[in-house]
């Protein structure tokens, strides 16, 4: 199962994550981007918090509301993305009977969005190079998914980024001296997968 | 008569352009959507979103971006719409293609014929 209140713990996780994290997003958003990746994503993970939906029993629709608190909040090209993610997610999630399987077939359509949103593949060096395999992994698991796969699939995946020459942003600027250094924004995608990971454990299905 | 939305990273460009084209055709409506909700450097789809609405009066609505977040934002505003509205994204530069969309805007043109002046003055030469 996958209730409403995991999908808040989730966001709430995500959030305390990327908050302790956030000068390690900045450094890596220097190196390659802007520079205010971290500060972004604090601020929007921290409004979806605030804005969270406490009330309802159905996990899309808590997903939805942080699509659009994280659109409205973190700005930049991650805002449209990362709230295309969830607010696609949210979307496609109905009722409250809820299973691990529905949550993976969701977050296929999050980020089948996000790839459309940002005219973006993989192989770019982008969140796309973390969520999307993570994504595949969660399909091929079902509701036999637990928390190690997650976190085994993720960190795979964070390692491969780092290698691939950036396509997307600002960070195509630097073209092959991109190599090498990580992606500010598979960075926190991997945070987030973390948090899944972590409330997956909780839940006692891991 | 087509209106403008103008969407740059920085609040303060969008702001400047706005001026310069009220001068040029003052009866033409230009939004300046530039920044982020609080005004800072960055792009909003919901700011984008408003000011379409506002923006529109019926003949629809050009939209003139920088680059990067602000075309993604600039989509997304379109997807979040929830009345119809004529929009386009012109693939112009925001200054230049501005300038041409206000004044064929002022002339009363079409929404095509606003666009295709925009995109027009991506071929402007400036040194001959």
């Amino acid at each position: 199962m996958f209730t409403a209140e995991m999908a808040r713990q989730w966001i709430k996780e995500s959030a305390k994550k990327i908050e302790s994290n956030k000068e390690q997003l900045t450094d890596l958003d220097q190196v390659l981007g802007d520079g205010d990746h971290g500060l972004n994503m604090t601020r929007g993970f921290k409004a979806a918090v605030e804005q969270l939906n406490e009330e309802t029993d159905e996990p899309g629709k808590v997903l939805k509301a942080v699509g659009t608190s994280l659109l409205s909040k973190i700005g930049g090209a991650s805002g449209p993305l990362y709230g295309t993610l969830f607010m696609k997610a949210g979307n496609q999630l109905e009722g409250t009977e809820v299973q691990l399987s529905d949550l993976s077939s969701s977050l296929r359509v999050g980020v089948d969005g996000m790839k459309k949103r940002g005219k973006a593949d993989r192989e770019e060096k982008t969140m796309i190079d973390l969520l999307e395999p993570v994504i595949e992994l969660m399909e091929e698991k079902g509701n036999e998914l637990t928390s190690a796969h997650l976190i085994d699939k993720a960190k795979e995946a964070l390692e491969h980024v780092k290698e691939y020459e950036a396509k997307k942003g600002r960070a195509a600027y630097y073209k092959e001296k991109s190599k090498g250094k990580q992606d500010a924004g598979a960075q926190s995608s991997y945070y987030l997968i973390e948090s899944l990971a972590t409330v997956l454990d909780k839940d006692g299905e891991a | 008569m087509v209106s403008l939305v103008l969407v740059s990273h920085s609040p303060d460009i969008s702001k400047g352009l706005k001026k310069m084209l009220d001068e040029a055709q003052p009866e033409v409506t230009v939004i300046d959507a530039g920044g982020t909700d609080d005004g800072d450097m960055g792009t909003s789809a919901i700011k984008i979103q408003t000011a379409i609405e506002k923006a529109d009066h019926g003949d629809g609505v050009v939209i003139l971006v920088d680059f990067g977040s602000s075309v993604m934002n600039a989509e997304m505003a379109i997807d979040l719409l929830e009345e119809s509205h004529s929009v386009k994204i012109a693939d112009a530069p925001l200054i230049e293609g501005a300038y041409s969309a206000v004044m064929e805007a002022g002339f009363g043109k079409s929404l095509d014929e606003v666009v295709e002046s925009a995109v027009h003055a991506k071929a402007a030469k400036k040194v001959q």
